[in-house]
């Protein structure tokens, strides 16, 4: 379907337990584009880009066959190093967790952690991060601040910068506005509408309106199925399943 | 609060076919009146314009609030938008009929009637399309507004023959070259409901099928 795809799941099936909680999801996930999820509660959308950067892992039971690939290469094969894979596949979560650290510690922990230690290049890295997150025009004078002194919004930018700092490629966001209000959610979705033109985005939200306005992609997921994926105007203008019709009208969910 | 949206779209949606109706009576009157050479009905035509200009208005505002408050998408989105489209084109052929009927009652006192045929044939085809458009709206069926472009080439060719026989006529009776030029106006007008008829058929089929039909 897609001409480049960054990821490609092939029959994945996932359970938590005997709970069945991915059932074949089979999709493409183009690059440098966005892509929403959006489905009720519990139908899997979270519990699928979390498979993205195997953050399933540290769930126990939780058994996954199928496959996904990045870049060609199987998330879940043998040879690949979940610590790589999520340096290389970011997450931003719902609630803002900034480390109860100063603003520059916050987006310099993940370099340190992969070993840059040179003080110029990790200012640079902090600039340039926060720069993309569109915070530092509003902390470049508190750098050293704590960041839990920031409000919500200013807490999620340094998330993303957070996310940033370590260069990857895709960044997974787990409904990454409903913990904030409407002016800081407006400046996360310019924020991704610009990151988009770097990095593939990868959102959850129970906001369609927020899918339909900051997607490329929307993919409609109903109790642990894929029903229905394709262009956001078209999911919105006139989806082919009716299912997805009834769930975007608000016809049930 | 999805109950209220799915009522006040009821609500919308058969005032509008309410309104698609009452712009077609206009029409029809005004023809009839034609036939008749009745001023009196005319006249009732004229005197409904205030009103559908009134359905138009708080229609419209109803809609544009309903899209602010809802934010409507995939088929509810596409009735509002096919419906507020809508009522611009019953806007359109009531205006029309207005406009026919005000040519009646200037019509000098000569009896057309021989005359009428092919207008009368003309006006039939035309109410008959834009009939078929309400009923289609209404009930949510394409079955009736399928070949609406072939109808319309009836129409054209209707003018067309309108057209001829007047300016002939018109030659030979020189005292009928007022009325000539009313049935001239006419035509032009019935010819200008068919394009609406097709207008609305397209947009009816947008908003049940999601398709946009390919205009040949």
């Amino acid at each position: 379907m897609l001409s480049d795809p960054i990821l490609i799941t092939k029959n994945l099936n996932l359970w938590y337990g005997t709970n069945h909680a991915l059932k074949d999801i089979t999709m493409e996930l183009p690059d440098k584009k966005t892509t929403a999820f959006i489905g009720p509660s519990g139908c899997g959308k979270s519990t699928l880009i979390r498979c993205f950067n195997r953050m399933n892992d540290l769930v126990d039971p939780c058994n996954i066959t199928g496959s996904i690939s990045y870049h060609g290469r199987e998330l879940y094969g043998p040879d690949c190093d979940p610590v790589e894979i999520r340096m290389k596949i970011g997450m931003v979560f719902q609630k803002p967790n900034p480390f109860p650290k100063s603003i520059y510690e916050n987006v310099a922990f993940g370099p340190r952690v992969h070993g840059i230690k040179d003080k110029c290049t990790l200012d640079q890295i902090v600039k340039e991060s926060l720069t993309k997150a569109a915070l530092w025009d509003e902390v470049c004078d508190r750098l050293s601040d704590s960041a839990l002194g920031l409000s919500g919004g200013q807490q999620q930018r340094l998330c993303i910068a957070r996310t940033l700092a370590v260069n990857p490629e895709i960044i997974l966001m787990d409904e990454p506005c409903s913990a904030l209000d409407p002016i800081a959610t407006a400046k996360i979705e310019d924020l991704i509408d610009v990151l988009k033109q770097d990095y593939c985005v990868i959102i959850v939200t129970h906001s369609m309106s927020q899918a339909s306005r900051v997607s490329d992609y929307t993919a409609f997921m109903y109790l642990g199925e894929l029903i229905e994926y394709g262009e956001t105007s078209q999911i919105f203008e006139n989806p082919t399943v009716e299912l997805t019709e009834n769930y975007i009208t608000g016809r049930f969910g | 609060m999805h109950d209220k949206m799915r009522t006040e779209m009821a609500a919308i949606h058969s005032s509008v076919s309410e309104m698609g109706e009452y712009a077609l009576v206009m029409l029809t009157e005004s023809l009839e009146a034609l036939e008749k050479n009745d001023k009196q009905m005319a006249l009732s035509v004229i005197q409904k314009n205030p009103s559908l200009t009134t359905q138009y208005q708080a229609l419209e505002e109803e809609m544009f609030r309903f899209i602010a408050i809802y934010q409507p998408v995939a088929k509810d989105m596409r009735k509002m938008v096919c419906s507020i489209r809508l009522i611009y084109n019953f806007e359109r052929i009531g205006r029309m009929g207005k406009d026919i009927a005000r040519m009646i009652i200037n019509f000098p006192d000569v009896d057309h009637r021989s005359h009428e045929k092919s207008i009368r044939k003309m006006g039939e085809v035309v109410t008959n399309m834009i009939a078929d458009c309400t009923v289609a709206y209404q009930k949510e069926e394409c079955d009736l507004i399928l070949e609406m472009y072939k109808r319309d080439d009836i129409v054209d060719s209707l003018y067309e023959i309108v057209v001829e026989e007047t300016i002939r006529w018109m030659v030979k009776e020189r005292e009928m070259i007022p009325v000539g030029a009313s049935y001239l106006i006419i035509a032009r007008l019935l010819e200008r409901c068919g394009d609406q008829a097709c207008n609305i058929a397209e947009m009816v089929r947008y908003m049940i099928s999601g398709q946009r039909p390919l205009v040949t």
